[in-house]
């Protein structure tokens, strides 16, 4: 039998157990986009998209959705990931389902929140509207293979004109004992119009796992609206994360978009973000670490559709050991979209002689009031900068610690609160020993 | 703005006024039979007289193409759009009848032909005298005319066509023949490998720096008929040549095939610099007609030290797919790209280079300036690749856009792969219209709207034309302008 015949059995056999089975327009849309995925199967580097990122290893067999029996997780192992003083707003998903026994209580909140499952049992989301079509496009096969399988994940809205009190944390675990399984978690997010709201995305492994993490977030902000939208990606060593942000942004809207990637053997993240307001505006930024064997995949993809939108991408990645890290930024200007204002650059630094980066920075402009620039550079730590480190005694194992430290905090510093930037800063301190157990 | 009512009707004056190049010359030919198949090949090689180890690389090239690329169509990754090409529909062979008693001096080149060169603005004699340029003619496929050719002899330089120099030099042609580009590199060199009519054949030897711009005018006459240009420099160890091409193509309305291959060898302490003005007929302003215009070309600096230098101005052609590579084996050598492309009315341009840095302490600078007007589309595609070796390696690449009207589009497309910790690598680059201050401006002090947007464009193309020989700067800075004639919007 072939991966994608396993893939159709498996959905077979789990399909009554997925939400929303008993609605019938669900299980067409399910339905639907499994059969897209079954006709392009796993994406391969023949794709322009996928060039740099090999998913062999997943096309290898088809893998089953992690079980959610005798989960052994408490709150406990989960305290590394839940930073303090971030208030009593997280979610907690266990092998793509939600937990409320780990969750804090919503019931007081001004939003509306709600675990997916039960939106889609109980009928809240009536339509696939918000889940959207099924694309088409062999590219998006893994979107189409989220959409047949989700499970779990959060519905939050943010009501108009509200400005929300702090942070939601999404902490989404994969438990120990999740070896060449599968979790498909979704997250949809509206913030209606003059709504400012603020979403921590956590994606961790509590071992180290061969498990594949394939997740999708959707966030729509109508117009006026404000959004940021933080995401840390820490899964396993030996697990592979596939993870999509789709995003869209109305008139006067604005998105900020801040995430990091240092787990994973093979960690992918894409943003696709399209500004469908005039006035629009969307702000991302990128950090990635990768050692050892990691393939650390960033692809961005900013629509300019309306006019006068504005956009920011500036992506840091620092490569150690055999690493390999990929940034494909594509940044397209609708024909009529006039006044843009675009602005892309890649900074990488390499610290081994066996890492590699593959960068591809892309422009593609069809309207010509505009102004839109990239960049991209590649490079070592400054021999200059760690000599004049090294002759006022500082050894140069802390000089390169300094210097990468620099290199990456100073984004951590521009754009988060001082409660996030201190997590992630012990975060990548972690991730600086590590390195240097290699 | 308010000018624009002034020029409105200067632009629309601009716009409809047809390419100047437009003509078709009456010469006898000689020609293999439409289409394209194995006796093809063999018909061409044998009306050449080539030796039997070129035939049997023509024909495993043209089974390569028959195999792998005839069934999987033209590649279909360059953001180019045309309906596909029917190969046999064309003539893949046409050569001047005197071909067999070739004339020794201009006066026996046929009167026809003189007058094609007055009419394109190449008065051999003039030149010889006036420019110190030596000029291989290339009248469709065949060499008719070469001068300067006893100076260049002195040195020990070869600078003929490439079909005598497989009659003549045998061995260097066997030699480096297909080593850069090899005969199925991609479905468009493939074809030109299998069925390649003539070219230009350049070999400098050891210590001999060229003591003049060598240069080939072609241009494409006798319709429907694919030219395909083979060639093949040669700089040997501590060795110098700068190379000029230039072509301008009479005026039609079907779409013509141009599949070129130039391949360029640099060895120690080598340098060649290569400049290409390109000024094929663009198609009408509806995109109707037009050359498209396939060109492999591709520079192996082989020897440590050696350079190899790409300048091209393209202006012309419906289609433009061309991407001047250098591939940087040894050490400290240096590769250059510099290019202005320029598409107007429904032209395309998909062009932009590759440097493999694969020795240690290479170096590369590209910049490329792309000017979009019309409803044209312009995109750089571009490949820095630095291999595990290539310590120290450095590219610094610049690419900008400029675009000229609310239908047009400009597109950067790089790749940059960089598999070494020591080297340096820095890609910038931006896209943006002349703003209303610069323009009004110039009108200010007096310039009208199309000197004031023609005085900003040669601004943002200087850097390029810096690197272009003088005789080339001119022409290029002129070709500019006409070929923006009227896109101000």
């Amino acid at each position: 039998m072939t991966l994608l015949d396993d893939y159709a059995e498996e959905f077979l056999s789990v399909a009554s157990h997925l939400p929303g089975y008993e609605r019938n327009w669900l299980n067409e849309h399910r339905q639907a986009s499994l059969q897209i995925f079954l006709e392009n199967g796993i994406p391969t580097p023949q794709l322009e998209s996928w060039k740099y990122t090999n998913l062999h290893v997943l096309g290898q067999r088809a893998l089953p959705l992690a079980s959610t029996e005798c989960l052994h997780v408490d709150r406990k192992s989960l305290k590394p990931f839940l930073p303090e003083g971030l208030g009593e707003r997280t979610l907690v998903f266990v092998n793509g389902w939600f937990r409320c026994d780990l969750s804090d209580d919503m019931d007081g909140a001004e939003e509306t929140v709600t675990s997916l499952a039960s939106a889609l049992h109980e009928g809240q989301l009536d339509s696939h509207v918000l889940l959207g079509s099924p694309a088409p496009e062999p590219e998006r096969a893994l979107h189409s293979l989220n959409s047949a399988f989700m499970t779990d994940g959060a519905v939050i809205r943010f009501a108009k004109g509200k400005q929300s009190e702090g942070p939601y944390h999404l902490v989404f675990v994969t438990a120990p004992g999740a070896d060449a399984a599968a979790t498909h978690p979704r997250n949809i997010v509206i913030a209606e119009r003059d709504s400012v709201a603020e979403i921590v995305e956590t994606h961790v492994g509590l071992d180290e796992g061969a498990y594949w993490s394939n997740s999708y977030t959707s966030i729509f902000l109508e117009s006026g609206s404000h959004v940021r939208h933080h995401r840390f990606q820490g899964d396993s060593l030996l697990a592979h994360h596939i993870g999509t942000t789709l995003v869209e942004i109305g008139t006067g809207a604005k998105y900020e978009g801040f995430t990091v990637s240092i787990g994973g053997k093979l960690a992918r993240h894409e943003i696709s973000a399209h500004l469908t307001g005039t006035d629009a505006g969307c702000d991302l930024t990128g950090i990635y670490l990768g050692y050892c064997s990691q393939h650390i995949d960033n692809t961005v993809q900013i629509h300019h559709l309306a006019p006068h939108g504005r956009s920011r991408q500036v992506y840091r990645g620092v490569l150690d050991g055999e690493a390999r890290g990929v940034f494909q930024g594509k940044v397209v200007v609708a024909p009529d979209a006039q006044g843009v204002d675009a602005h892309q650059l890649n900074q990488n630094l390499i610290l081994s002689s066996s890492a590699e980066i593959d960068t591809k920075p892309e422009l593609e402009i069809n309207a010509n009031d505009v102004k839109c620039t990239h960049g991209a550079t590649v490079g070592a730590l400054d021999e200059e900068a760690l000599f004049y480190m090294q002759s006022r005694g500082i050894s140069r194992g802390t000089a390169t610690d300094m210097l990468i430290d620099g290199f990456i905090n100073e984004l951590c510093r521009e754009s988060l609160s001082p409660v996030l930037s201190e997590w992630l800063g012990s975060m990548f301190a972690s991730w600086m020993m590590k390195r240097h157990e290699q | 703005m308010a000018t624009d009512t002034d020029t409105l009707a200067a632009t629309q004056r601009l716009v409809d006024s047809e390419y100047g190049y437009g003509f078709v010359t009456e010469v006898e030919e000689d020609r293999a039979p439409k289409g394209l198949n194995e006796g093809v090949v063999r018909y061409i090689s044998a009306k050449k007289e080539e030796p039997q180890w070129l035939l049997d690389w023509r024909l495993r090239a043209f089974r390569a193409w028959e195999e792998r690329y005839l069934p999987a169509g033209d590649p279909t990754w360059a953001k180019l759009r045309y309906p596909p090409i029917n190969y046999q529909d064309a003539f893949y062979y046409a050569a001047p009848k005197s071909q067999a008693d070739r004339p020794r001096s201009l006066d026996e080149v046929d009167p026809e032909l003189l007058k094609t060169y007055d009419k394109l603005g190449i008065p051999l004699h003039e030149r010889e005298v006036l420019a110190g340029v030596a000029v291989d003619a290339v009248f469709d496929s065949v060499s008719v005319a070469t001068t300067y050719k006893a100076a260049l002899a002195e040195k020990g330089i070869i600078f003929c066509a490439m079909s005598e120099a497989v009659r003549e030099h045998s061995d260097l042609v066997k030699k480096y023949l297909g080593t850069v580009v090899p005969y199925s590199d991609n479905s468009f060199a493939t074809l030109n490998s299998a069925v390649f009519s003539d070219g230009t054949f350049v070999y400098v030897p050891p210590g001999v720096r060229c003591p003049m711009e060598l240069s080939t005018y072609f241009r494409i006459n006798a319709e429907n008929t694919g030219q395909f240009e083979r060639t093949l420099v040669i700089a040997d160890k501590g060795s110098y040549v700068s190379y000029l091409e230039g072509c301008t193509a009479p005026m039609r309305d079907e779409n013509q095939l141009h599949a070129a291959v130039v391949e360029l060898v640099a060895l120690d302490d080598a340098e060649i610099k290569y400049s290409t003005v390109q000024n094929w007929y663009p198609g009408n302003k509806h995109g109707e007609g037009g050359i498209y215009n396939f060109v492999t070309k591709r520079g192996a600096c082989r020897g440590r030290n050696s350079k190899i230098s790409w300048t091209q101005v393209e202006t012309g052609s419906a289609i433009t797919w061309k991407y001047p590579s250098c591939i940087l084996q040894g050490d400290n050598s240096v590769g250059e790209f510099y290019s202005v492309a320029v598409t107007n009315n429904y032209q395309q341009a998909d062009t932009g280079t590759k440097m493999i840095h694969i020795g240690a302490n290479t170096r590369s600078t590209i910049i490329s300036k792309s000017i979009s007007a019309g409803h044209a589309q312009n995109t750089y595609r571009g490949l820095v690749r630095i291999q595990p070796r290539a310590h120290s390696a450095r590219n610094f690449t610049q690419c900008d856009g400029l675009l000229l009207g609310d239908r047009c589009g400009a597109h950067t497309v790089p790749y940059i792969e960089v598999k070494n910790s020591g080297a340096r690598v820095e890609h910038e680059a931006s896209t943006s219209r002349i703003s209303d201050d610069q323009l009004f401006y110039c009108m200010q002090r007096g310039l009208g709207a199309e000197d004031g947007v023609n005085l900003i464009v040669n601004g943002f193309c200087k850097v390029v034309f810096q690197s272009l020989p003088m005789e080339f700067a001119v022409e290029a800075q002129k070709l500019l302008e006409v070929s923006l004639e009227g896109s101000i919007g």
